[in-house]
């Protein structure tokens, strides 16, 4: 925290003095009064609602797909044969290369954005829940066959909690993954959100508003780390997650 | 009455890339209600697998229709884990659920099966014959390893099992706690009347716990001994491991494993 305000600090000075001559590089005191601007009088509020809406729901969704999708991959070893070749080519591509394609079909439009987050966001869900799930210990499922547990049962009561860090580990790097491409959308596709809002103070010439623009991105992708953390604590406790949030 | 009844039977393994080895062939014994018997051999042999058999989580293999190949236990031939049995197995670490207390861990037999607060009196039975009453509401890891496999003992015992199957449940622990909880199963098997088949390579132990002792050896295996002990029970460390009778059954399987010196 020290550090940052150090930084801040260093930044103002060079600014101020003209030591950098940087052409559209406001000072931090700048970027705090438009901020302020932007807050009470203008698009900040409404802009990150949708991000953050955007974001949530594409993640949900996505997390859903990539949990369920990866517990049958996991747990069917014919479906893994048949389709892991598959997805790691599909997975290789990196998702941003789809906009163009996603512009195209959707337009200008909150499906394509929404289709775009999903699409990013199941993958870092979907290759975890397969890892978590085929690395369960053979005792544990044998555990369950002994106690005549049926495949619900066993999912419900052995494999998922089982499987559970390395879930969680992948929710995490999905909600960041679904953060970025939101806004990316919104800076080519989408015209809402923080992405749209920064693309539209360049526009304007607007430097101090966009740097307003960066940091609320920046800002909204601790937030929802630290909210995704204390979800994880309050439903897992014990040392089950002492590995997944050691950093 | 025979609990456990096992006629010829024949199990293979798969390896890697779908190689089967065949692993038991010929394998024929009982096992009677109330009795305790050890599965004894070399590291390999198939005891393990001849466990997983009577559990009904290993299928055993018919090379032909007309194979008299037969596992039953209580009179029913073994397809699945059969009703009135439990296994314990070695490793304690990956059997126990972590994210379960102790208490959970135990009640998991029961979830679906006896009332809530039914399940919480066979709870307390359980972990009062391990001797871990006041550990209730632990979490797995907080305990040491002898501890761990007591608690899945009581899991075992929670479910009130006709029959126990064990696999080599002591030996990952030090000579202490083996010795232990060598007494704590003798003082259940008493209490309880529960049968128990016990897969060991430990000749002492085998003998010490055990009625009868098989011998399982060769490629692919079949029982090649018989040993029974007749030392009187109840049995303590000190004075039955200096009995005449456990030196002498001592004896006999040392002799079948390692061959006459």
């Amino acid at each position: 925290m020290l550090v940052l305000v150090a930084i801040a600090g260093i930044w103002e000075v060079l600014v101020r003095f003209s030591i950098a001559d940087v052409q559209f590089l406001p000072a931090p005191s700048e970027i705090a009064a438009a901020a302020q601007g932007e807050i009470f009088g203008g698009e900040l509020v409404g802009r990150l609602i949708h991000t953050v809406g955007v974001t949530a729901l594409g993640w949900g969704i996505a997390s859903v797909i990539g949990v369920g999708l990866g517990l049958l991959l996991g747990l069917s070893p014919t479906a893994y044969r048949y389709s892991m070749t598959s997805f790691e080519v599909t997975r290789a591509i990196p998702p941003i290369t789809f906009v163009p394609a996603a512009l195209l079909i959707f337009g200008f439009s909150l499906k394509m954005e929404l289709v775009l987050v999903i699409y990013g966001g199941i993958w870092p869900v979907l290759i975890n829940t397969i890892g978590g799930v085929r690395s369960i210990a053979p005792e544990l499922r044998d555990v369950g066959t002994m106690l005549r547990l049926s495949t619900p049962e066993t999912i419900r009561k052995i494999v998922l909690p089982a499987a559970m860090p390395s879930v969680v580990v992948g929710l995490r790097l999905g909600l960041s993954l679904c953060l970025v491409l939101a806004v990316v959308a919104e800076m080519v596709g989408n015209p809402e959100g923080l992405g749209n809002g920064l693309i539209r103070a360049r526009q304007a010439l607007q430097p101090a508003l966009m740097f307003v623009y960066v940091i609320a991105a920046g800002l909204l992708g601790v937030a929802l780390n630290a909210g995704l953390r204390a979800t994880a604590r309050a439903f897992l406790p014990g040392n089950a997650l002492k590995d997944v949030f050691a950093s | 009455m025979a609990e456990y009844e096992c006629l010829n039977l024949r199990a293979e393994v798969g390896s890697r890339r779908g190689a089967k080895r065949l692993v038991l062939d010929g394998v024929s014994f009982e096992v009677g209600a109330g009795e305790f018997v050890s599965i004894m051999g070399r590291s390999g042999v198939g005891k393990t697998t001849l466990l997983r058999v009577l559990a009904g989580l290993h299928e055993p293999s018919a090379d032909s229709p007309t194979s008299d190949c037969m596992v039953r236990f209580s009179d029913e031939a073994v397809a699945g884990p059969p009703e009135g049995v439990s296994l314990v197995f070695q490793d304690y670490t990956s059997s126990l659920l972590p994210w379960r207390s102790v208490a959970r861990n135990v009640e998991l037999p029961l979830e679906g099966r006896l009332s809530k607060a039914d399940r919480q009196v066979r709870v307390t039975e359980a972990l009062e014959m391990v001797g871990l009453a006041d550990r209730h509401d632990a979490q797995p890891f907080e305990l040491s390893g002898g501890m761990q496999q007591r608690v899945q003992l009581a899991r075992a015992l929670a479910s009130r099992p006709a029959a126990l199957l064990m696999d080599e449940p002591f030996g990952a622990l030090d000579a202490l706690t083996k010795a232990d909880l060598e007494d704590q199963l003798l003082e259940i098997f008493t209490a309880t009347g529960t049968t128990v088949v016990f897969v060991t390579h430990d000749i002492e132990e085998a003998v010490y716990l055990s009625d009868r002792v098989l011998v399982l050896d060769g490629s692919p295996a079949k029982i090649v001994a018989e040993i029974p002990v007749e030392s009187p029970r109840p049995r303590t460390q000190m004075h039955t491991r200096e009995s005449p009778e456990f030196l002498r059954a001592r004896h006999r399987v040392h002799e079948v494993i390692f061959g006459t010196e």
